[in-house]
Parts: structure tokens; C-alpha cells; sequence
């Protein structure tokens, strides 16, 4: 009788056990913890790679390694350059942002500094005169410096569309060109 | 009935005091309708009141006319520099015919000094004048007022290429030929809505009239020093290596330099698409 007990105890309590496990289990199926091995996209075909790179970020291990997967998706488009990459790289963008990968000001960043003209290197609290003690002077030249690479790298070399880049560049130009006399204005 | 009568006084006073306000209201409206500084909603920028132009037009006559006065003297100081490389005189300075040449380079050189020792405080007062006045301006309107990603917007505002040559890729000219483009610009500037470029011009003006402005104290000092020399009798009659540095400083103040690396080239004609915008775009 005490046996027969025992034996529904320790079948109740492998039920419990099955049935929270699979609850776990269940309620984990859309992150995957499972270790996937997160691998960083190559070859020459970007739309291959933004598959790819969306399957492995959709893995919660891979979300740290976003910055990875955008560096190395920017040299993929780079040997696969068309004007329609910039629409490529802003849903892609947008997708990170749905899936909380990423935040919108994240991606407004990631997507502005490789695909368009507005240098987002350029504060937009304070006025002028208090970016121009001469050490934040030169940070600010030299976060502008690695922008404009950053634009010859997206509209330039995955986008091939010289005439954004060639804006840009003649704006980097015209903001040093305010930036030295305005702060230089400001400091006398 | 008077009663009535006051009724009737108070609710005509009222429809006149309603009908006057929505008068006011409309005229408002139409004034600030007119005027873009009102209308728009954002902050006109003012870089060139009255003042500040003039200034510049001061500067390019004033420049102009230093030119004048020293380009005869130049050029025959020139002459007699290319005939005494030519007649190999450095090294035979004791030779009849080089102390010759060597006593009119002098002289002209001495010409030259007192040339510029006249003009240059004029032209000092007016380099400064506009310094002082673009660098109230800026730092009042593009320092205190805008923000650094406000600075690419107010050139965005004039998509073309803001000004023909700037700071990092500027080429040197004529000083007073670049005054008097900088007065044609900013004259012209209340015809065309263009404030990107006014900035642009703003700030080229300002760094160049600093320059301009040092370089004539360093000028300036020269001369009092080489006056000096020429007063001590060490240096009449005796071709010196800074004579020709001096002659080559004039000329970079006023000619400007040449030869100077071209920028990044303008974009290809006629391949522009449609642009694709993206939601994610500032």
C-alpha cells in the first residue's frame, strides 16, 4: 500500500517536472538560448549576409556582437556595392530596432554616419562656444574626420553614390570652416 | 427705457471692441505673413549688418591701393634682383658693377619700406576694424546661438557649394580682389537666400582678416627692424638674404601665394536618381 503510494507521489511529481520543463522550454522558443555559434557574415553578397546576420542575431548570444555583424556587413556591401544598398541597410536597421536589439537613436546613428550627408559627430545640446575649449575642439575634429571615413565607406565605396559623398565632403570641409572661426570668435 | 438704451450702448461698445480685435488680429497676421523674419521659424541669422559690409569695402579699397603703390616698386625691385643672379654677383660683391647693383636694390628696397610704412596703418586699422566687427557677429549668431549640428544645417540651407574656395582648399589671391568679391558676395546677399554660404563667407573673411592682420604686425616690425640697419649704415650697399625674405613676405600679404593642391573633385554631371529616403534619416 505505502509502496503503491510512493509510486503516484514520484509519477505526480515527474508530471510537475515535464510540465515545467516544457513550459521553459516553450516560453523560450522565439530567443533561443541554445549556444548557435554566432559566425560573422563573408562573401560578396549582401542580401545573403543580412539573412544570415538576422538569423544569428535573432539568438540572444549574438545580440552583443551587433557592432561586429554591422562592420562586417558594411565590407560585404562593399564588394557588392549598389545604390539600393542604403535600403538594405535601413531595414535591416529597423528590423534590430523592432526586435530590441538595438534602440531608434542607435539606429538613426548606425544608419546617418555610413548613408548620409548629416555628421551625427555634431553635438546638438549646447550652443557652439561650449564645444570650444581647445581639447573638445580637437575631439570634435577628430570624431568628424572618422565620420567622413565613415561616409566614404557607406556612400561611397557599398553605395557608389558620388554625389552624397562628395556633398558630405564638401560639408565637412564648410564645418571646419565654421567651427575654427566660431571658435576661435568665441575663445578671444 | 434707459435701462434699455444702456443695454443697447454696452453691446454696441462690445461688437465694436470684438470687430476691432479681430481687425488687429488680422493685420497681424497679414504683417507677419509679409515678413520672412517673422514667418519663419527659424532664427534668421545676421552676419552682415551694414556696419561689417562697409567695413569690407574699406578694407578691399584700402588694400587696393596699397597695391597700386607698391607694384611699380616691386617690379623694378624684381629686375634688379633677376640682373644681379644674373651678372653672378653673390660671392663677387666687391666687383665695380655688382656694388652697383647692389646700391639701387638697396635704394629701391629702402623705397619700398617707406612705402609700406606709410600705407600699412591704414591698412592695419581697416583689417582690424573688420575683424573685430565679423567676430562680434560670429560669435554672437553662430556661437551663442546654434548649436554644432545647427552649423551643417545653416549650410544646408544653400545645397550649392558654399563658397568658390574655402579655408581647406582655399587658393590666394589678391588681397584686394578677394575684398572685393567678398563685398560683391555679401552686398548681394539680401537678392539671395543664401545664409549657408554667408556663414561660409563669414568665417573665411574673419580667419583671413586675422591672418592679413597678423601678418602685417610681423611686417610692420620688420621694417622698423631693417630701417634700423639701413640707419646704422650695416646693411646699405650689401645685398642680405632677408631683403629678398621681406619682398616675398610683401607679396604673399598682397598677391597672395600660388600653385596650392586642388580638393576633392566636384561630383560627375548628370548621375543623379532618385533618392531613396530613409525613415531612419536626420
Amino acid at each position: 500500500m505505502i509502496a503503491l503510494r510512493k509510486n503516484t507521489y514520484g509519477q505526480a511529481s515527474l508530471l510537475l517536472f515535464i510540465v515545467v520543463l516544457g513550459h521553459v522550454l516553450l516560453s523560450c522558443s522565439n530567443r533561443q538560448y541554445a549556444a548557435p555559434g554566432c559566425t560573422l557574415p563573408s562573401g560578396v553578397n549582401l542580401a545573403e549576409a543580412i539573412t544570415h546576420s538576422k538569423d544569428d542575431l535573432g539568438h540572444l548570444e549574438c545580440e552583443v556582437l551587433f557592432d561586429s555583424y554591422y562592420d562586417r556587413l558594411i565590407e560585404v556591401a562593399k564588394r557588392d556595392p549598389d545604390m539600393a544598398n542604403k535600403r538594405r541597410f535601413s531595414d535591416f536597421l529597423e528590423w534590430a530596432n523592432e526586435q530590441g536589439i538595438i534602440d531608434k537613436i542607435q539606429a538613426r546613428n548606425y544608419y546617418n554616419r555610413y548613408f548620409n550627408t548629416t555628421f551625427m559627430s555634431l553635438p546638438d545640446d549646447y550652443n557652439v562656444c561650449s564645444s570650444c575649449s581647445e581639447k573638445n575642439q580637437k575631439d570634435l575634429e577628430f570624431q568628424l574626420e572618422e565620420e567622413l571615413g565613415q561616409k566614404e565607406e557607406g556612400l561611397l565605396r557599398a553605395c557608389q553614390d558620388k554625389n552624397a559623398y562628395y556633398l558630405a565632403a564638401d560639408q565637412y570641409n564648410s564645418i571646419m570652416l565654421l567651427l575654427d572661426a566660431t571658435c576661435t570668435a568665441c575663445r578671444n | 427705457m434707459q435701462q434699455v438704451k444702456k443695454t443697447n450702448r454696452d453691446a454696441n461698445r462690445r461688437l465694436h471692441f470684438r470687430g476691432l480685435a479681430i481687425f488687429c488680429l488680422v493685420l497681424l497676421i497679414m504683417v507677419s505673413g509679409q515678413n520672412p523674419a517673422i514667418a519663419k521659424e527659424s532664427p534668421t541669422i545676421r552676419l552682415f549688418p551694414t556696419t561689417v559690409i562697409e567695413n569690407i569695402k574699406q578694407t578691399g579699397q584700402a588694400a587696393k591701393a596699397m597695391e597700386q603703390d607698391l607694384q611699380s616698386v616691386i617690379d623694378q625691385l624684381n629686375q634688379q634682383e633677376e640682373l644681379y643672379i644674373a651678372s653672378k654677383c653673390q660671392g663677387a660683391e666687391a666687383e665695380q658693377g655688382c656694388s652697383e647693383i647692389a646700391g639701387q636694390l638697396s635704394q629701391t628696397y629702402l623705397e619700398m619700406l617707406d612705402l609700406m610704412e606709410t600705407r600699412l596703418p591704414g591698412m592695419e586699422d581697416s583689417v582690424r576694424a573688420t575683424n573685430a566687427s565679423l567676430e562680434k557677429r560670429i560669435r554672437q549668431e553662430l556661437g551663442r546661438k546654434t548649436t554644432p549640428r545647427g552649423l551643417q544645417k545653416v549650410l544646408e540651407r544653400t545645397p550649392q557649394k558654399s563658397i568658390e574656395s574655402t579655408r581647406y582648399k582655399r587658393k590666394s589671391g589678391r588681397l584686394s580682389e578677394k575684398f572685393r568679391q567678398y563685398y560683391k558676395l555679401v552686398a548681394m546677399a539680401p537678392k539671395t537666400n543664401s545664409g549657408g554660404s554667408l556663414a561660409a563667407v563669414a568665417a573665411e573673411i574673419y580667419l583671413d582678416t586675422q591672418e592679413v592682420e597678423e601678418l602685417i604686425a610681423l611686417t610692420r616690425d620688420e621694417i622698423s627692424r631693417a630701417k634700423l640697419m639701413i640707419d646704422l649704415d650695416q646693411a646699405y650697399g650689401i645685398i642680405t638674404p632677408e631683403m629678398f625674405e621681406m619682398v616675398g613676405r610683401v607679396k604673399t600679404i598682397l598677391f597672395g601665394d600660388s600653385g596650392e593642391a586642388e580638393g576633392i573633385p566636384g561630383p560627375p554631371p548628370g548621375s543623379v536618381k532618385a533618392e531613396y529616403r530613409s525613415p531612419l534619416e536626420m
